[in-house]
């Protein structure tokens, strides 16, 4: 009965979160340009389009969407045009948004998701090697390196690595173009295509991997510490358990709770963490839509790019939120 | 108190935090003692060395050892018959009817070739017309002075005192018979050859200046001793960037403006923080759920998109016009980076509440307010302070990567400007400039890490409720 | 020289001869446990008491081998049943002496058991731990075991924090009995409950004790417990073991000053007009920097001169009565 209560509050309010997000996208895009005396329509109109003049368009603009209409009848039309994605046309490319985003979201997909089964690895290995020789060098080297990693300006280190292993020893690609284009000049299909695709994504996961298993790490250290002088693994060893086994199961089964909050928490804002790295490496993903349409002063394509990102963490989030009992018993009675 | 900073300085890591910090806060602080530069993005301010001069201890090694520094020379005459010296700094050279007088002055050169070479010297030709004036420079012709100035000749005026500058930098084939004697293909590349033709690698050159008397009487002319200047390779601390401006200022002054702004920023994150934690944990009931919530949804909207949005929005409303960029940017990561502080407020706050010395407090009749700012808020003081090292990494990494990404401050240097400038920069062709490359990195995790653990140690100590570890 | 009281063992199962633990910190050494000696018989129950602080839970831990990593037995020896239990190899002491032959009971705080796994698989894993016996047995002894302190069998399916206070200290109590060892040791086992909870987990060791016949060494800071519940007594104060001997002889004649304080200090349930209550004036010592001689000295009503220059030495009264101080020993 608790849980269904757990359960139904959290999804309520995980809906209170996305209408807040709406609200707030309405917020920035729609009354912040208002107040200042520009109307949201030329905000939504490239100079010209098709011969046609800007004033027209922002005139078409305006009777479509009815971005004339006062404040308060204008946020339902947006809602409702945020709800059924029909997110505008981007002015950069010339393209509906929602297909940019359809045609992005597998790459960046393909970049994060290896990386983070990759580092939270690391970050367990790594944090079991700590725990098992706590406060000896190798641990203390350990977590050092681990909050080193996590303060590295991600793209910085982005772009000396890929100098040094793209350009320098040549060892990645670092051209997608050319990784996905086979030596005739047609571009890769069906395997071969999506092969090629990872191996030109293999430094960027690589690098990911390396730059965001610290946090994980040390909140998977950390709590193994703590929990190695509990009480229950006092009683446990007073049992006659033995210690690789309480290692191995009692620690790491509840030292990884909140790393799994954590990682719930990164694929959530999956997509805002990796703009840096698609940027440096010149991936075609989400990111890099962002930053290309912040440069451009590409309105559709911030907003919308930014509702979906923001789409994606609510989802996530209320997954999260779901499967959570299932990973910590105690959580129902909270 | 004592036992605090017992406490404190028994961990290594408070020792390295404490080091680092003082170390940059001091290179902060003295930013205008340590550098003439306060802002090497300013053209007159480049061009202090050459592009990419590697810093000058970097001559230790091997492959570097032989790149020249910034080179400032007077050069003096050999003694020769014909030349008298008039006083230190010039000379008077007698020039027989129809004959020629050459001035050597010896150069010392230590190194490989500089980045440009400039001469200026002062002279007095006769005031009849017939004479003509050659430079050379191991042993190449490299500028002509004429009364009748036919290119590449240049022209000088009779009998009177003329300022003559010859830089390498702005020789063409109109100006410098150099340029003339060469390849026609190679001509437009002169300038970057011409160091390496006149100085070629270390020995003993010889700037001449060849006096002609053209006329059938003896002229007398009065020359003064040459200014010889060249940009070197190797420059100063940290070297210089592409445009030759000073690696070290940019740092220093980059250190400056981070340190700066991350402390405002963290002071007003704490600030909103306090004041919102303290709001939703003690007065509780409705305002802390309104307070609980917003902190909530705050701290789940992804924040560095939302900052690139917001910027972006700003930038083309117009809003950024009127408002300095530097305070927008402040203002933008302080309204995105309270909650996380808010949070850890509300809770300790909440746990203060329902301590003994609160409740008995209260039992005795003790205004809210008074309870607040004796008992609560001096309690939360540990907190605030671990509270306020842990922001100020995040607020120098949101602002690099404001200005990495091109959306943050233009016009003067931070280390954000100077991460993107440098690893943008990073291409086959320049090589791998490490001396401009990693400070800025290396100087944001060091002082990043610092804060880090300065905060975990505050904590540790300051938090009055902590139980003994063991 | 303590050895003297290994004479009044008549059928020795326990044997802590000398023990000294101490706590390295920083500063110097915490010397929780200083040069104790007591002993267990089979089938007996040995009341330990002392204040807070005062190295119970230090000796208790030693005797397990499962001390702070910062612990070090710095002399002395633990025998069971004629074994030194600190010298034998860990592994086999962890597998073949741990729970089939000594068991533990400590406080059953929220967090004594592992928070993410059945009451059952925990249980379960420390049968498995030391026996090679098929699951259905081991269920099957789990839910007997469980019925015998009192916890329904459907308890068995729930996670620790489902619990009450007091399902969770029996559940404890029936993971001691598992392997049916032939020593108990419960440290503060009832000691968070509340007083009639408390009354009931005590009245069900005792008779446990009785029906099952295996010895037991009750750790409380509470020495009122006790008196009904244990055959001999031992008091420690600051790492020492100051009186040792038969229960009876210690509750009507209490020797050490610190014995006779720690009783006066016991209210008495049966008066009703509550007796005002005695409260020992002054604080435990620094256990890294204890007074020279007699470490109840600054506290002492009788201390003499001698007291803070000698160590008091641990010596026979009369019969099983065994006390360290030169007030006593004088007579
Ligand atoms: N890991 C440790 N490091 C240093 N000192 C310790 C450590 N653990 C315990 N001590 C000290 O050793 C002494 C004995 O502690 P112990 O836990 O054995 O006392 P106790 O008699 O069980 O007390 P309680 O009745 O409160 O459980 C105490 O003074 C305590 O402060
Ligand atoms: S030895 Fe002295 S100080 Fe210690 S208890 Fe006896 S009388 Fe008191
Ligand atoms: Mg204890």
């Amino acid at each position: 009965m608790s849980l269904l209560r757990y359960l139904t509050k959290r999804i309520a309010e995980r809906i209170a979160l996305l209408f807040g997000i709406i609200i707030f996208n309405f917020i920035i895009f729609q009354v912040l340009p208002t107040i200042y005396g520009v109307n949201p329509a030329e905000l939504y109109v490239p100079l010209t389009y098709k011969g046609l003049p800007r004033s027209e368009l922002v005139q078409a603009l305006d009777n479509q969407f009815g971005l004339n209409l006062p404040l308060d009848e204008r946020f339902f039309v947006y809602m409702k045009s945020l709800l059924t994605f029909h997110l505008g046309i981007s002015m950069s490319y010339q393209q509906p948004v929602i297909s940019l985003i359809e045609a992005r979201f597998p790459v960046t997909a393909l970049l994060v998701i290896p990386s983070l089964i990759l580092s939270t690895i690391l970050a367990i290995v790594l944090g079991l090697y700590s725990i098992s020789r706590q406060g000896k060098v190798g641990d203390v080297a350990v977590s050092f390196t681990s909050i080193m990693t996590y303060f590295i300006p991600a793209f910085w280190l982005g772009e000396i690595v890929l100098y040094f292993f793209g350009f320098y020893l040549r060892i990645f690609p670092t051209n997608l173009a050319e990784a996905i284009t086979s030596s005739n000049g047609h571009t890769l299909v069906g395997v071969a295509y999506w092969v090629d695709l990872l191996k030109f994504l293999t430094l960027p996961i690589l690098f990911i991997t390396v730059i965001s298993y610290g946090v994980r790490n040390i909140l998977f250290r950390n709590n193994g510490v703590e929990l190695m002088g509990s009480n229950f693994v006092n009683y446990l060893r007073a049992r006659g358990i033995d210690d690789r086994k309480i290692l191995y199961k009692h620690i790491t089964r509840n030292a990884v709770i909140p790393v799994v909050t954590r990682v719930g928490i990164d694929i959530a804002f999956l997509f805002a963490g990796v703009v840096f790295i698609e940027d440096i490496f010149n991936i075609p993903g989400l990111g890099r839509l962002l930053v290309r349409g912040a440069e451009n002063l590409d309105v559709p394509l911030l907003g919308g790019d930014f509702y979906i990102i923001s789409l994606f963490a609510v989802i996530i989030l209320l997954a999260l939120d779901l499967i959570y009992p299932l990973i910590d018993p105690r959580v129902k009675y909270e | 108190m004592n036992k605090v900073i017992r406490d404190l300085l028994s961990r290594k890591t408070f020792i390295f935090s404490i080091v680092v910090i003082l170390f940059f806060a001091a290179i902060a602080l003295l930013a205008p003692v340590l550098t003439s530069y306060n802002n090497p993005y300013q053209v007159s301010q480049q061009f202090v060395a050459a592009p990419y001069a590697v810093p000058a201890w970097a001559t230790i090694f091997p492959q570097y050892h032989d790149l020249p520094p910034d080179v400032r020379l007077t050069l003096t005459p050999v003694s020769a018959s014909g030349v008298t010296p008039v006083n230190s700094s010039f000379v008077k050279i007698t020039v027989p009817a129809g004959g020629e007088v050459n001035v050597s002055y010896p150069i010392r050169w230590n190194w490989s070739s500089p980045y440009n070479v400039i001469l200026s010297f002062i002279l007095v030709p006769p005031a009849t017309s017939d004479f003509n004036v050659n430079l050379y420079m191991n042993n190449i012709n490299i500028m002509e002075l004429s009364p009748v100035p036919i290119p590449p000749a240049v022209s000088v005026t009779l009998g009177k005192p003329n300022s003559i500058t010859f830089s390498s930098q702005t020789i063409n084939p109109s100006n410098s018979p150099y340029v003339n004697s060469l390849p026609f293909q190679d001509q437009p590349l002169a300038s970057l050859e011409f160091p390496k033709a006149v100085l070629p690698r270390p020995g003993m050159y010889y700037l001449v200046i060849s006096l002609q008397n053209t006329g059938n009487s003896p002229e007398t002319f009065l020359l003064s001793n040459p200014h010889y200047t060249s940009l070197g390779y190797a420059y100063g601390r940290l070297g210089t960037d592409d445009n030759g401006g000073s690696v070290f200022s940019e740092f220093v002054y980059g250190a400056r403006f981070d340190l700066y702004l991350a402390l405002v920023a963290s002071v007003l994150i704490i600030g909103i923080g306090l004041i919102i934690g303290l709001l939703a944990g003690y007065v509780g009931g409705f305002t802390d759920l309104t307070l609980n919530a917003l902190t909530d949804f705050f701290l789940l909207i992804p924040g560095l998109p939302l900052l690139i949005v917001l910027i972006s929005i700003f930038d083309l409303t117009g809003v950024i016009v009127n408002v300095n960029k530097a305070v927008l940017i402040l203002l933008i990561i302080s309204f995105l980076s309270w909650p996380g502080t808010a949070k850890i407020i509300r809770g300790q706050t909440l746990s203060l509440r329902s301590r003994t010395f609160v409740e008995a407090s209260r039992a005795l009749g003790e205004g809210k307010l008074r309870i607040l700012f004796r008992h609560i808020v001096p309690n939360l003081m540990g907190i605030l302070f671990a509270q306020l090292a842990y922001d100020v990494p995040g607020v120098i990494l949101a602002e690099s990567g404001l200005d990495f990404l091109g959306l943050g401050i233009i016009g003067f240097p931070t280390w954000g400007n100077m991460l993107g400038f440098a690893t943008n920069d990073l291409s086959f062709a320049n090589g791998f400039a490490w001396w401009w490359v990693l400070p800025p990195g290396i100087g944001i995790i060091l002082l990043s890490t610092a804060f880090y653990y300065f905060g975990t140690a505050m904590l540790d100590v300051l938090s009055p409720y902590k139980l003994r570890g063991e | 020289m303590s050895e003297v009281i290994f004479e009044e063992s008549t059928d020795t199962l326990l044997e802590v001869n000398s023990l000294k633990t101490y706590y390295t910190t920083k500063t110097g050494y915490v010397k929780a446990v200083d040069d104790v000696s007591l002993f267990l018989d089979r089938s007996k129950v040995l009341g330990v008491a002392g204040e807070s602080g005062c190295g119970k839970s230090t000796l208790v831990t030693t005797i397990f081998r499962v001390m702070p990593r910062n612990a070090r037995v710095m002399g002395g020896e633990v025998k069971f049943k004629g074994q030194d239990l600190l010298k034998m190899d860990l592994k086999t002491f962890r597998k073949e002496i741990v729970w089939k032959d000594i068991a533990y009971i400590p406080q059953a705080s929220m967090d004594v058991l592992d928070p993410v796994y059945k009451v059952k698989d925990q249980m379960l894993e420390t049968i498995l731990a030391h026996e090679d016996v098929s699951r259905a047995e081991a269920m099957e002894r789990i839910f007997r075991t469980l019925e015998s302190v009192g916890v329904p069998q459907e308890k068995a399916d729930m996670f620790p924090h489902e619990l009450s206070g007091g399902q969770r200290q029996r559940v404890v109590i029936a993971m001691a009995l598992l392997l049916n060892p032939s020593m108990i040791v419960s440290d503060e086992a009832t000691t968070a409950l509340d007083v009639i909870t408390q009354a009931k987990i005590l009245e069900l060791m005792k008779s446990l004790q009785e029906s099952r016949k295996f010895s037991m060494m009750f750790v409380t800071h509470d020495l009122s417990l006790l008196a009904n519940v244990s055959d001999s007594i031992a008091i420690m104060y600051a790492g020492k073991l100051v009186e040792f001997g038969d229960v009876e002889k210690v509750f009507s004649n209490p020797l050490h000053p610190y014995t006779q304080l720690l009783i006066k200090a016991i209210p008495d349930l049966r008066v009703r007009k509550q007796k005002k209550l005695v409260a020992i004036p002054g604080f435990p010592p620094d256990l890294e920097n204890p007074p020279k001689g007699c470490r109840f000295a600054p506290r002492c009503p009788l201390a003499m001169p001698v007291c803070s220059e000698k160590e008091p030495e641990f010596s026979k009264v009369e019969g099983f009565h065994y006390v360290a101080c030169h007030a006593v020993n004088k007579k």
